[in-house]
């Protein structure tokens, strides 16, 4: 078979995830405005301090334009026509498992996250976001015992308020781009995880979002503090049904470092990408950021972007505390019609500050994938260091591979290094595997995964392996 | 004047102050209306225009100037002699403030068929090469200084090798700027044909003789024929008050080579576009360069090398010394075309920063739409090796000389692989001046 025969037969995967769960919805009016944004305050029962943060953030949205300074093409979004918040109707109040709706539960089992598995086996403690709300916390009590404080956002702005008050907008304000602006006035839902001084979190925590309804975006909210000596580790997965229209997906994710705290962020993205003509899919606009506050703090970000038809996308750690560190690990493949800009801001402000920033772009398809960095190091932030490396790798010559690093050193006695390279599977790979007995794909799938190794020792154990057979499932033998 | 400059933008002040430009030839005249229908009204680029983020236009936009040609003093009884480089006795153009000069450039014992002339003269003659390819490469999408050159350039090199000849001596065009006290403005345009199997040397050296404020912003199209040659070597060491804003693009066709070597050490602000094409197969481009900043000096330099067709290589290894409260930025672009397979491309930027109060801003960036490609870029912005620092004070060095020896190994780096020995020896020359003058390296002494 021919190597361009291999590549279609395989790069024709369906998108596993795309079911719909027929769940009703508790509807609400399309568009956006002072009223809508009132009107998701009301359901919610939301303090005034909350209402007032929405207003004024929906305000400074009402001024703003779209950015279109990424690489990346899209149809102008008509926010008129989105749905801004959606629940599945449910009982008010859920204190267990067994109070959620089977057949959400239903949904994640198709997933492959069923949470009472996970609970057992896995001992993953996990938040479950499906279209806007959070449906179901488990290990609550477990955690509790440690101390550590992980719910939804609704819940923790009823029950921990000053906290709430303290850092929700602190490292992300609202007025820091369109798309945050935007999930600060309509924040449907998300995940709240509070460590307390000194606790290293039991478990790795987890959330999985997913988008169920046609009409509706989703915009979470997650809010992730670490307290002095502590540490926690957080996964997130997300996966949606497949629909003709596109869907948008507006997510802030803040995360708060103190002296000495570790905060380790893991995603695995694989919403649906859209179909091979690039019809509908999720447009994924995402502000996550990081603040190393305290020193010696530690923040890193792993991403694993296999889905969306536009990625927007920039996970990024401000550090600010002495010896603080950031770290950026990322492996983002595109495929068919699927566009891609993401990457790492690295903002040094302490001294002694180091970060890594390791990015692999893969390309198939007429796909585009752009990574885009930034590594600013300031005038006080003395002997800090910076390394940065990303590579691509193309599929086909329909594709694009871009790189926009952004480095600015402001003292003489930092240093930044950035280095990046673009190349293709050699056949002398290929051949050679091939002649030690594994067959095309096999031997494919195996180069791709020495590709990206660097990034998926990173990932907990459970969520490497699910990488590693996304990634199989995307781009399985597209390479000849 | 202040009344006039807050109405009046920039660009229309410096058309307005240039009047109609000498007809030089119908073509020219075309693109001169063209040139002034898209600068009316226009501003100047702003720190939010991407591609210059890091480049402010302010401390310009506030000067006024008037043309080259109206000054006064044009012909200053002046001893260029020191400026032309030995090999060039034979063929140099001198442009002083501006203006050509007949007194000071030479044109002889050149192979037959060469044409080195101003190229005002040539396109008033309609020499046919000239006027085919003049406007042609020079193009910057929403760019005002090309525009601004175009309309109203008299002047500048026209350089023409018929097919299958070497020039085995450099070309010197050199620019010369007295230190007149009132503030003028230049464009030069230069054109460089060189025809199949041809070789060439070409030095371009900018230089401000006294301290005071001007804006030079040359235009260079370049254009190589199959399997042509060529060395161009520009050296701008403008005032320390100036203003040097150029743009240079070369059309490289198949198997030929084109090397550019660019020292940026004077200027205010010095603001440096270059684009090489490589129009066809088995092409080859160098695009080096080294810029020096001290006080608080800002130099710019983007490059674009586009690949366009297959098996072609090109090299770019940018230097920046960074030493007061300067800035340098560096943007780099290296584009893969679609039907560009088996490029090897490289490119490679370092910063050293000597001084603590100054800033490095580089964004070296690939775009690539082919999949068998080799393409690499590295960046660093870094300080002098501690090692390499200890090693040699072990061999009895003092910490500042150290300093010195290996800001001036840094440099050499980029200056090395110049064939022509007595530019090298004037480069280097230049650059052991910087690091002799340089208050972060003395400061250890």
């Amino acid at each position: 078979m021919s190597d361009t025969q291999t590549i279609e037969k395989l790069v024709k995967q369906p998108y596993k995830y795309g079911f719909k769960t027929n769940i009703e919805y508790e509807h609400f009016p399309k568009g956006l405005n002072e009223d809508i944004v009132n009107l998701i305050s009301d359901i919610k029962e939301e303090p005034a301090f909350v209402r007032e943060f929405r207003l004024k953030a929906y305000r400074h949205w009402a001024k703003m334009k779209d950015p279109l300074w990424a690489n990346i093409r899209y149809p102008r979004i008509n926010y008129d026509d989105i749905q801004f918040y959606s629940a599945p109707r449910l009982k008010p109040q859920l204190n267990s498992l067994d109070e959620v709706d089977p057949e959400i539960l239903d949904t994640y089992e198709k997933l492959g996250i069923p949470l009472s598995e996970q609970k057992m086996l896995a001992g993953v403690a996990v938040d479950a976001v499906f279209d806007s709300v959070s449906v179901a916390t488990t290990f609550k009590e477990k955690l509790a015992d440690a101390g550590v404080v992980f719910c939804s956002i609704s819940e923790a702005i009823k029950k921990y308020p000053d906290l709430i008050k303290e850092y929700m907008g602190s490292v992300v304000p609202y007025t820091d781009n369109f798309y945050a602006a935007m999930n600060s006035a309509v924040f449907s839902d998300g995940s709240f995880c509070y460590v307390p001084k000194g606790v290293v979190s039991p478990m790795e925590l987890s959330t999985y979002f997913r988008i169920n309804n046609e009409e509706s975006g989703q915009f979470e909210r997650t809010l992730i503090i670490a307290e002095e000596d502590s540490y926690v580790s957080y996964l997130e997965g997300c996966t949606a049904p497949m629909f003709s229209r596109n869907q948008l997906h507006a997510a802030v994710v803040e995360l708060v470092a103190l002296d000495r705290a570790q905060i380790k962020y893991s995603t695995v993205q694989n919403w649906y990408s859209g179909d091979e003509k690039g019809v509908g899919g999720i447009f994924n606009f995402v502000t996550k950021r990081g603040l190393c506050k305290g020193h010696h703090s530690k923040i890193s970000w792993t991403q694993v972007e296999t889905g969306s038809a536009i990625t927007w996308k920039y996970p990024s750690v401000i550090m600010k505390g002495d010896h603080s560190t950031g770290e950026f690990y990322s492996v983002a493949v595109t495929n068919d019609l699927m566009e891609a800009d993401t990457g790492t801001k690295m903002i040094h402000l302490g001294k002694n500050t180091n970060s890594t920033i390791i990015s692999k772009g893969i390309a198939a398809g007429k796909s585009q994938n752009s990574y885009r960095g930034l590594v600013r190091i300031g005038p006080k932030a003395e002997y800090s260091r910076n390394y940065s490396v990303c590579d691509s790798m193309l599929i086909g010559d329909r594709c694009g591979a871009h790189t926009f690093p952004y480095l600015e050193a402001k003292n003489n006695t930092s240093s930044v290094e950035h280095e990046a390279t673009t190349s293709k599977i050699g056949e002398d790979q290929i051949f050679y595997l091939q002649q030690r007995g594994l067959d095309e794909e096999n031997a494919v799938s195996l180069i791709i995964n020495g590709f990206c190794k660097e990034v998926f020792k990173e990932l907990p154990m459970e969520f490497a392996v699910e990488a590693v057979k996304l990634l199989g499932i995307k781009l399985e033998g597209s390479v000849g | 004047m202040k009344q006039r400059q807050r109405e009046t933008p920039f660009l229309d002040r410096l058309l307005l102050s240039a009047g109609p430009a000498e007809p030089l030839h119908q073509k020219v005249e075309v693109l001169r209306q063209e040139a002034r229908t898209f600068l009316t009204g226009r501003q100047l680029p702003t720190a939010r225009d991407e591609e210059w983020k890091y480049c402010g236009l302010k401390s310009l936009e506030r000067e006024d100037f008037v043309p080259a040609g109206q000054i006064a003093e044009k012909d200053m009884p002046l001893d260029l002699k020191s400026y032309i480089y030995p090999e060039a006795e034979h063929h140099h153009l001198t442009f002083i403030n501006g203006v050509f000069s007949d007194r000071w450039s030479q044109t002889d014992r050149l192979p037959e068929g060469v044409i080195v002339a101003n190229l005002a003269d040539v396109l008033k003659q309609g020499h046919p090469e000239a006027v085919r390819y003049i406007g042609q490469y020079a193009q910057w999408e929403d760019d005002p200084f090309v525009s601004l050159n175009t309309a109203v350039f008299s002047g500048g090199a026209f350089i023409y090798v018929p097919d299958g000849v070497h020039i085995e001596e450099p070309v010197q065009l050199l620019f010369v700027n007295c230190g007149v006290k009132e503030g003028y403005f230049m464009a030069p345009r230069c054109l460089v044909i060189g025809g199949s199997s041809s070789s060439m040397t070409v030095v371009e050296d900018h230089i401000g003789l006294g301290d005071n404020t001007y804006l030079n912003c040359p235009v260079s199209e370049i254009t190589l024929a199959e399997n042509a040659h060529m060395t161009h070597v520009k050296l701008q060491r403008d005032s320390k008050k100036a203003f040097h804003i150029s743009r240079l693009a070369a059309n490289i066709s198949r198997d030929s080579n084109y090397k550019s070597y660019s020292v940026q050490l004077g200027s205010l602000l010095s603001r440096s576009d270059v684009k090489a094409v490589l129009t066809d197969e088995n092409t080859h481009a160098t695009l080096d360069g080294l810029v020096m900043v001290n006080g608080n000096q800002l130099s710019d330099t983007h490059s674009v090398m586009d690949h366009t067709m297959p098996n072609c290589t090109s090299h770019q290894l940018h230097k920046c010394i960074i030493d007061g409260e300067g800035t340098s930025v560096f943007n780099g672009k290296i584009f893969v075309r679609q039907d560009a397979q088996k490029t090897d491309a490289f490119q490679e930027n370092r910063n050293l920063q000597l001084s603590n109060t100054g800033t490095a801003y580089t964004k070296p960036q690939l775009e690539i739409f082919a999949d068998d490609v080799s393409c690499s870029h590295g960046a660093t912005i870094g300080q002098l090796n501690a090692e390499e620092m200890f090693y040699l004070k072990t061999r009895g060095l003092g910490a500042a000389r150290t300093r010195e020896l290996l800001t001036y190994g840094f440099a050499i780096d980029v200056i090395d692989s110049i064939p022509v020995r007595s530019i090298r020896e004037r480069l280097s020359k230049e650059v052991k001046e910087f690091t002799s003058k340089s208050r972060s390296i003395k400061q250890y002494a």
